[in-house]
């Protein structure tokens, strides 16, 4: 068994938790988290001692997203690209990233032949919604908050919004990237079940028992029953569509919009560019920021 | 009746004959150019004497693509370098302006009557795909279809993959090399190849035997292969490509598109072309190949 250093590996009911652990920055996904995430998966599929996989994070929040770097190049305006950089350059960055690395590791989830169970408590935002969303099941504990802030800076929503909320609920809350709390992501139908938080895992492998009861060979036929019926019927299409979309969105930054929070980054890092970033947005609709 | 400044409309023989009627600019297509083609198509569609279309050129085009002149060259006028954007605008706004719809090309796709293309000559970059999107395809001995422009940063259609296969659109249209009227017949893109002087006659005899038919069941007949094409996905490939027009546009690389711009600037359209097309000479087929220059 390997080890890992962001995340937890950890054999239980027949199935196995693995938890995001970052907990000092609120398991914000990096590079070295996505790896070790994909390592564990693949870990776990090659297990016969594993019927599910949970996935929860540290500290009692899933994840904040993406991290958020502090120590970006200088941008250049009117463009919105790094100085001296050119656009060929950051527009094959993003676009690469968006359909091998995104892409390829939520189809790599989503195909995964064993059910992975998302058990999300507090935060859950931006990539870490899509994460926790991609889940075959996904269980809220009643503090959870799902959200998509990053895209008032500049980034992309997932089709995955879309297709479990539909389109009209996924827009209200995707083109604005407001805060959603339990009980309005279960109306929408992000999650299957809001339990309260200290319930939370021992709900999910009750659910891992109850797989492990049935062969596995079944289990994943009928798991892919859905996830490759969805993919006939476009989610495929949707999601290579949503890739270069993706890029673009990532591209989308103007100086009337952006360059005020690079400069409140400047002055106050990432806390200070989230905040200015927020700011017009409070309160949110539902969450710990709405009003009360 | 509408005044036609761009194109020529002339009813015969069952049908209308549409000359796209830029001679002096290889018929390039025009914002003007598309206004006047959806007035005309929307003539056409109301007269029940009109039972298909045959679009043509005038002089030795088809169309040569899109017009250079205000739109593409226009955008890339003073591109800022090394970050290859407009001077003063932002990344966010070139590429939106670059990602394109279907909207003329689906309207042609999805009319009630047929069209058939008469190429009668260059059909170059978007002018190759208005002939692919011709229900019937009828090539002149003289037809050039080709896509040069990817040789500077632009894409090309599905539409060449959809009749050429991906073997046969891959090997063309990754580097823009131009085809004939027998090499477009052997891979699938046009139907037949006849004399010059043939040309318009083939395709009115078409049209003639077309009239034979009931319109409902000529109209029903063609979207059997055009509706159930989108059904197999033309629809979603061509939303694809739209969305691909935009990095295909931006992606440029200043060591090899700033001296192309500025020999458009500083010598004109003919030093560009000159440029760009000049490492790939001879092409493999046409004019400009060696058997075209009498060279073999």
């Amino acid at each position: 068994m390997s080890n890992y250093e962001t995340i937890l590996y950890q054999k239980q009911r027949q199935g196995v938790l693995i938890t995001l652990n970052r907990p000092n920055a609120l398991n914000a996904m990096n590079q070295n988290l996505w790896s070790e995430l994909d390592q564990s998966l693949a870990e776990a599929e090659t297990d016969p001692e594993i019927r599910a996989v949970v996935l929860t994070g540290a500290g009692g929040a899933f994840s904040v997203g993406e991290e958020i770097s502090d120590k970006d190049p200088a941008t250049a305006w009117p463009y919105g690209i790094p100085e001296r950089s050119s656009l060929v350059h950051e527009y094959n960055r993003l676009r690469d990233s968006d359909r091998k690395d995104i892409l390829g590791r939520q189809i790599y989830r989503w195909e995964y032949p064993k059910p992975i169970i998302g058990a999300v408590s507090g935060w859950c935002l931006g990539a870490a919604s899509w994460l926790a969303l991609t889940c075959h099941l996904t269980i809220a504990a009643d503090d959870a908050v799902f959200g998509q802030p990053q895209i008032r800076h500049g980034a992309n929503t997932d089709f995955m919004w879309v297709m479990l909320a539909g389109f009209k609920n996924a827009l209200r809350y995707s083109l604005t990237g407001d805060h959603i709390d339990a009980k309005e992501a279960l109306r929408i139908g992000l999650v299957n079940q809001v339990v309260p938080k200290d319930k939370l895992l021992d709900e999910c492998f009750a659910f891992v028992e109850r797989i492990a009861r049935i062969p596995p060979e079944t289990v994943k036929i009928n798991l892919a029953i859905a996830t490759s019926g969805l993919e006939m019927m476009g989610l495929r299409k949707a999601w290579m569509l949503n890739a270069e979309l993706a890029a673009m969105a990532r591209l989308s930054r103007r100086e009337e919009f952006n360059k005020h929070l690079e400069d409140a980054k400047k002055r106050g890092g990432v806390k200070a560019f989230v905040e200015e970033r927020d700011r017009p947005f409070q309160p949110e609709p539902f969450g710990p920021k709405a009003k009360r | 009746m509408t005044e036609y400044k761009e194109i020529i409309y002339e009813k015969r023989r069952g049908g209308v004959l549409i000359t796209l009627n830029r001679p002096e600019a290889m018929n390039a297509i025009s914002r003007n150019l598309i206004k006047e083609l959806h007035a005309a198509l929307d003539e056409i569609e109301a007269d029940p004497e009109i039972r298909a279309v045959v679009v043509t050129g005038a002089g030795r085009a088809f169309s040569a693509g899109m017009d250079q002149g205000r739109t593409a060259s226009g955008r890339r006028r003073d591109l800022h370098w090394p970050y290859g954007i407009p001077t003063g605008q932002s990344a966010a706004e070139v590429i939106d302006s670059w990602r394109s719809e279907s909207r003329n090309f689906m309207r042609l796709w999805e009319f009630p009557k047929p069209i058939i293309g008469a190429i009668n000559g260059w059909a170059m970059g978007a002018g190759s795909w208005f002939a692919l999107f011709t229900h019937i395809t009828i090539a002149s001995e003289n037809a050039v279809f080709a896509q040069p422009e990817v040789r500077h940063g632009s894409n090309t259609s599905f539409m060449w993959t959809l009749l050429g296969g991906f073997k046969n659109a891959l090997r063309y249209g990754l580097t823009g090399d131009h085809i004939d009227a027998q090499e477009a017949l052997r891979i699938g893109l046009v139907v037949k190849v006849v004399p010059a002087d043939q040309l318009l006659d083939e395709c009115f005899s078409i049209v003639e035997r077309i009239a034979h038919i009931p319109p409902e069941t000529v109209k029903i007949n063609l979207q059997i292969a055009t509706m159930g094409l989108q059904m197999m996905g033309l629809r979603d490939a061509l939303t694809l490509d739209n969305q691909l027009s935009a990095p295909a546009h931006v992606m440029l690389r200043e060591e090899l598109r700033r001296p192309l711009d500025e020999a458009r600037f500083s010598e004109g359209t003919k030093k560009y072309l000159m440029l760009r097309d000049g490492p790939f000479q001879p092409e493999p087929f046409g004019p400009r190949s060696k058997k075209g220059r009498g060279l073999e």
